[in-house]
């Protein structure tokens, strides 16, 4: 993997930051950027500064700017009425109402804040939370083409939603059952493929190909469940290709609790991670318990990642493609490599799902597609153009 | 069990199964602190193995690794790494990562689990990488060293981790001559003033003599000799092992015994039934022949030599190929029975080569005594190389060279014409399936 | 250098600090998100004013502002209903396609647009989701949906927007005259007119099923009736049990072939219907050939509808809303259905 050329550990060029800290501020900058601003994309046209002037409301808790809606307070009022001059709208009073304005003001903030924000933040941390696993399990199989979905987890995950709806169960609270069954269902190969790590004496290849087989397995079982009752595969479907729409901040809380516990047990791997590269018997003789670190790993990415996955469906490309991006700005060092691709993975996730609400709005295209579309000719930008360099010196 | 002695890595009766095949056969064997082991054998031998075995890489099917009494099987793997460090035949190519980060890759066992790389790792890194020479690559990404440099590399990571115990499979063989014996001398020097208990695989067995103070051979699995290279080495074990016919010498300089292989007999032609290979005389001294008499060697002529003086290098080349050869005693000037010896070589030969040598009073006759046969047998002058001194018999021996020329010789321009000269004037006899053939023949 | 391998050198990363580690952090996480929901309470409280608690035909209770001044309405069949109750102008927005040609006009036929007077600004995106925001952006104070809109859509709309959701969908001809008096709840201004549409539709209902009472007291056969809005290549589209389709047929008098399928809404194989030959087939005839939109033009069913020389019955196109959305139109057609399965009993009735 081409990465910066490689400094000397400790001593870094004086008065300049160190790249893979540049790379790491760089990205928790546009993703702020994008939290913020995100919440303009959506079927109602609000303007960008009224956007921001909730979002900043609400996140300092009321504390600046002190009212965007109601009572007056001079910075509200000017980002209000000069958003309302420039939109021109015909069902505005030539004198300015203050109770319709308000009223507007409230809608708008509900629409930006209650409907928009939830989605968003889903796809911050399910984006950071597929990142950081896909990266964890490159390292860990020393493969580059190696994705969070590897060990079956998203045939696992689709089955268990396919039981829910193939069999109707609990009708009344489908909204909670399903988040439910999918992660249940993703849980299932990965936890086979961990006992399977646990038996001691298996290579990573062995790993791999066992996922591969449960991947194959878990998708004859899906197909027997749609054959069963076709009129499920609509939902199913749908629910593959990934939506962020229905997410409430309940969800967002416990895919961000999960991506808080699972990225901390990932990032604390970071030295081993670089050590498993040299294969695990030289891993071995110098210190580091490949199979334990391997088992860890894959037992720590598949809960979290079963854990997104539960409630945005399958978003491919996010996993894959983030730790190759990551690597390319930090170098090949997973300690530094792992925070920053789950920024990656954050920004790329949150763009797409900006991509998905406004192209063909007010339609909102299921967020697999923009991924895809995104994701699979950056990806094929960034193969070929390693192809041109060739790396200094003799091999 | 104590004392600086007896500590040290010990194998009892250590036996590993691949399935149902044994990979190591029951091997006893002790390295103390201080002491550098060389394992020789050839390929399939098992060296490997053993060394993963040492580092508990393969299970023992029976017998005993242990270090210091503690058997490493037992031992968990931090605290083995720091015991025992492995440099393995070959290993994944890795990132690109710097080559200071990835030596630094062997302090792991030595730093704490949520701490960083200390002062004392920074010092272990330096001086690894100053004991391989490779101190002004730190900066350097892996994957843009050579060969030699990443194997230095390897050993520089191992030699970090600062054990006790040094396994080194393989540790030099991507390495040109120079860096071979400079990493080994400097192997030999940690482990005896570090005092660490170095085991090194080898399948050069004479680096191995070398350098060790005690080699073991393996050979199938089987341990078949332990002890100083003095005394495991012989012609026998080579044989034996190796299955290659080998010639015990030693090193004047350092009294060390190495193994010279011979050829193998296959390389010759074979002699057809009926016919006998053609004679070729070799004239020569100084070094001048040692090419000319191999070369005919091999491609199957049959060899004499003379007159050449005992201790001459290439009396000890035709000594070695068994040519028969007229002597005379070292600086002697050459005396009656030399002669007549050497003259009854030269009228036996169907042809003569007159190597490029060094003329003196007291070789001068060799020029002589080639010129009444010069109408009978067909010979060839190799001129000597253009800028080096050759005559110092006052320019008698130019005189002889230049007669020999007017009465017929050829003149060669240099040691690879030789053969084309020899195949070109035994044409004649020389029937389509290629074997010269003696005049006796035609 | 010294060598000391048996000085003490560090401990190994035990399974404990791991787990401590990670049960931290699990700590810090909930207790920030049971802090962001102690400071920050989702907001409770709909729009002042008097209200009224009802109970939908999905058995949701649901407390909605009376005599709501702004509604959007989802369905056409619900829609049927709002402007017979002389509701069109509380209409602010409607549910349409758009994203696919022909746009209202794939869920509203033309005469249905110039009868209720829609028009495309009046158009919020329904299908594949529900533009709820837009729905929002209208101030709307209630809106009426039916059972294609998806659940989650629902809980959208009155969790994030506290906008009310009335589900109207009924299950049989009497579950329309239900929806009309769910509707006079909610609007009690028009409390007379729906009054007199309810006994309307249950006069209708009530001389229907007195005819099929007499009809079967006489003997009269009843007549096996192939109800179909849609065909394609080797079946129709009919209704299934308890379906309104089914009893429709039945209200008319008719046995209608298809009620032993299993679906609400059916596929029924095209050899059936040749071998059932029903006697009369009501086939639902629409202005195109949009798959949106139920029901074929008139000349693609003579020309492409399998088996259709073959069968024998007397086949009577109809407007295809008249068959597929359940409202106040199709009880008001019943007559004529009777008329068609009886011809020689019931008159056909006056325009």
């Amino acid at each position: 993997m081409i990465g910066p050329t490689p400094r000397s550990v400790g001593t870094p060029p004086a008065h300049r930051l160190p790249r893979w800290v540049l790379a790491f501020l760089g990205f928790a900058a546009a993703l702020a950027a994008l939290v913020f601003l995100s919440p303009v994309f959506g079927s109602v046209r609000i303007p960008w500064h009224v956007v921001v002037a909730i979002v900043l409301h609400q996140v300092t808790g009321g504390a600046f700017p002190t009212a965007p809606c109601g009572s007056p307070s001079f910075l509200s009022l000017y980002f209000f009425e000069s958003a309302v001059t420039r939109e021109g709208t015909a069902r505005l009073l030539s004198g300015l109402s203050t109770s319709y304005g308000a009223r507007q003001c409230a809608i708008w903030t509900t629409i930006a804040w209650d409907a928009r924000m939830p989605p968003l933040l889903l796809a911050v941390f399910a984006g950071a939370a597929l990142g950081i696993s896909g990266g964890a399990l490159q390292g860990t199989f020393r493969n580059p083409l190696v994705d969070p979905y590897l060990l079956g987890l998203s045939t696992g995950a689709a089955v268990g939603a396919a039981v829910l709806f193939t069999f109707n169960l609990a009708p009344a609270q489908q909204a909670a059952a399903l988040p439910l069954l999918a992660f249940c269902g993703g849980l299932v190969p990965g936890l086979v493929v961990y006992l399977a790590a646990r038996g001691g004496g298996r290579s990573v290849e062995t790993l791999l190909l066992t996922g591969v087989a449960l991947n194959f397995l878990f998708s004859a079982i899906l197909d027997l469940l749609l054959l069963y009752r076709p009129s499920s595969n609509i939902n199913v479907n749908f629910w593959l290709l990934g939506g962020l729409g229905d997410a409430s901040w309940t969800h967002d809380a416990i895919v961000l609790s999960a991506l808080l516990l699972g990225g901390t047990a990932i990032g604390l791997y970071g030295r081993e991670l670089n050590i498993l590269q040299l294969g695990s018997d030289v891993a071995e003789s110098v210190g580091v318990d490949a199979r334990r670190v391997t088992r860890r790993i894959v037992l720590v990415t598949t809960v979290l990642t079963a854990t997104a996955v539960a409630f945005t469906g399958v978003i491919g490309f996010v996993g894959l493609v983030s730790p190759h991006i990551a690597r390319r700005f930090v170098g090949p060092d997973y300690r530094r490599v792992l925070p920053v691709v789950a920024l990656v993975g954050a920004v790329f996730l949150t763009l797409s799902w900006d991509i998905a609400e406004t192209v063909i709005s007010p339609i909102v295209l299921p967020v697999g597609i923009p991924t895809a579309f995104v994701g699979a000719p950056f990806f094929l930008y960034l193969l070929y153009r390693r192809r041109g360099r060739a790396v200094g010196g003799p091999t | 069990m104590s004392g600086a002695a007896s500590s040290g890595l010990r194998a009892d009766r250590a036996t590993v199964r691949y399935g149902a095949r044994v990979a190591v056969r029951s091997v006893s064997l002790e390295v103390t602190a201080g002491e550098l082991l060389a394992l020789a054998g050839p390929n399939g031998s098992g060296k490997s193995t053993l060394l993963r075995a040492m580092v508990g890489l393969v299970p023992l099917a029976d017998g005993t690794i242990s270090y210091d009494g503690r058997t490493v099987e037992v031992q968990p793997l931090r605290e083995r790494a720091r015991t025992i460090g492995w440099m393995p035949q070959e290993e994944e190519a890795g990132e690109n990562v710097s080559l200071e980060q990835y030596v630094e890759y062997g302090r792991y066992a030595h730093i704490p689990p949520f701490s960083a790389a200390g002062a004392q790792d920074r010092r272990a890194v330096a001086s690894a990488l100053a004991a391989v020479d490779l101190s002004r690559f730190s900066d350097r990404g892996m994957r843009e060293l050579s060969g030699g440099e990443r194997q230095r590399a390897r050993l520089a990571r191992v030699l970090a981790q600062e054990s006790p115990v040094l396994l080194l499979d393989e540790a030099t063989s991507h390495l040109d001559m120079g860096h071979q014996l400079d990493i080994l001398a400097r192997v030999r020097s940690i482990a005896r003033q570090e005092g660490r208990a170095v085991v090194l695989a080898l399948h050069d067995i004479n680096l191995a003599a070398r350098f060790a103070d005690r080699v073991a051979v393996l050979s199938r699995g089987h341990l078949v000799a332990t002890g100083p290279p003095s005394e495991v080495l012989s012609s026998e074990l080579f044989a034996e092992v190796w299955g290659v016919v080998a010639q015990l010498r030693r090193d004047p300089t350092s009294g060390l015994p190495y193994l010279v292989p011979e050829l193998p007999r296959a390389a010759r032609p074979s002699r057809r039934p009926g016919r006998s290979a053609a004679r070729v005389h070799v004239v020569g001294g100084g070094g001048s022949a040692s090419a000319i008499l191999r070369r005919l060697s091999d491609d199957g002529f049959e060899v004499s030599a003379g007159v050449l003086h005992l201790f001459d290098s290439d009396t000890v080349v035709a000594d070695e190929l068994h040519v028969p050869t007229a002597l005379e005693a070292p600086f002697a000037p050459l005396g009656a029975d030399s002669r007549r010896r050497n003259g009854e070589l030269l009228d036996t030969a169907d042809a003569i080569v007159v190597a490029p040598f060094p003329v003196g009073p007291s070789n001068l006759a060799n020029l002589h005594d080639l010129l009444p046969r010069v109408r009978r047998t067909p010979i060839a002058l190799v001129a000597p190389p253009s800028g080096i001194p050759w005559d110092y018999a006052d320019g008698a021996g130019t005189a002889a060279r230049e007669a020999l020329l007017l009465a017929g010789a050829e003149s060669l321009p240099g040691v690879e014409a030789v053969e084309g000269w020899l195949r070109g004037c035994l044409l004649a006899t020389v029937p389509d399936d290629g074997v010269p053939t003696t005049r006796a023949n035609r | 250098m010294s060598l000391n391998p048996s000085s003490a050198g560090p401990r190994n990363v035990s399974g404990s600090v791991f787990l401590v580690a990670i049960l931290i952090t699990a700590g810090v996480a909930v207790a920030a998100t049971a802090g962001y929901y102690t400071l920050f309470p989702a907001a409770v409280g709909g729009p002042p004013g008097p209200h009224v608690t009802v109970l939908d035909d999905s058995d949701r209770t649901v407390t909605a502002p009376v005599n709501a001044t702004r509604i959007v309405v989802l369905a056409p069949n619900v829609m049927d209903l709002v402007y017979r109750l002389n509701l069109r102008d509380r209409v602010v927005g409607i549910g349409c396609t758009t994203g696919i040609a022909g746009g209202m006009l794939n869920e509203y036929t033309p005469n249905q647009t110039t009868d209720w007077n829609l028009t495309p600004a009046m158009c919020i995106t329904d299908f594949p989701t529900l533009d709820t925001e837009t729905i929002a952006n209208l101030s709307t104070q209630l809106v009426l949906a039916s059972t294609l809109t998806y659940a989650s859509d629902v809980a959208t709309l009155t969790d994030t927007f506290h906008i009310p959701v009335v589900i109207l969908a009924p299950a049989d001809l009497g579950g329309i005259i239900t929806d009309v008096r769910l509707l006079a709840e909610l609007f009690p201004v028009v409390g007379t007119t729906a009054l007199s549409l309810e006994a309307h539709l249950g006069a209708i209902l009530n001389n229907a099923s007195d005819l099929v009472t007499s009809l079967s007291y006489n003997d009269t056969p009843a007549p096996s009736v192939l109800l179909t809005y849609y065909f394609y290549e080797d079946g129709y589209g009919a209704y299934g049990q308890n379906s309104f389709g089914e009893s429709l047929v039945a209200l008319a008098g008719g046995n209608s072939i298809s009620s032993n399928l299993t679906f609400e809404y059916a596929d029924l194989n095209a050899t059936v219907v040749l071998s059932d030959q029903p006697n009369v087939i009501l086939y639902g005839t629409s202005w195109n050939d949009e798959w949106i939109v139920d029901g074929q033009d008139p000349g693609a069913w003579t020309s492409s509808a399998p088996y259709w020389s073959q069968l024998n019955g007397t086949k009577i196109p109809v407007d295809v809303t008249l068959i597929t959305e359940p409202d106040a139109s199709m009880i008001f057609y019943l007559p004529w259905l009777e008329h068609w399965f009886y011809p020689t009993i019931v008159p056909a009735p006056l325009a």
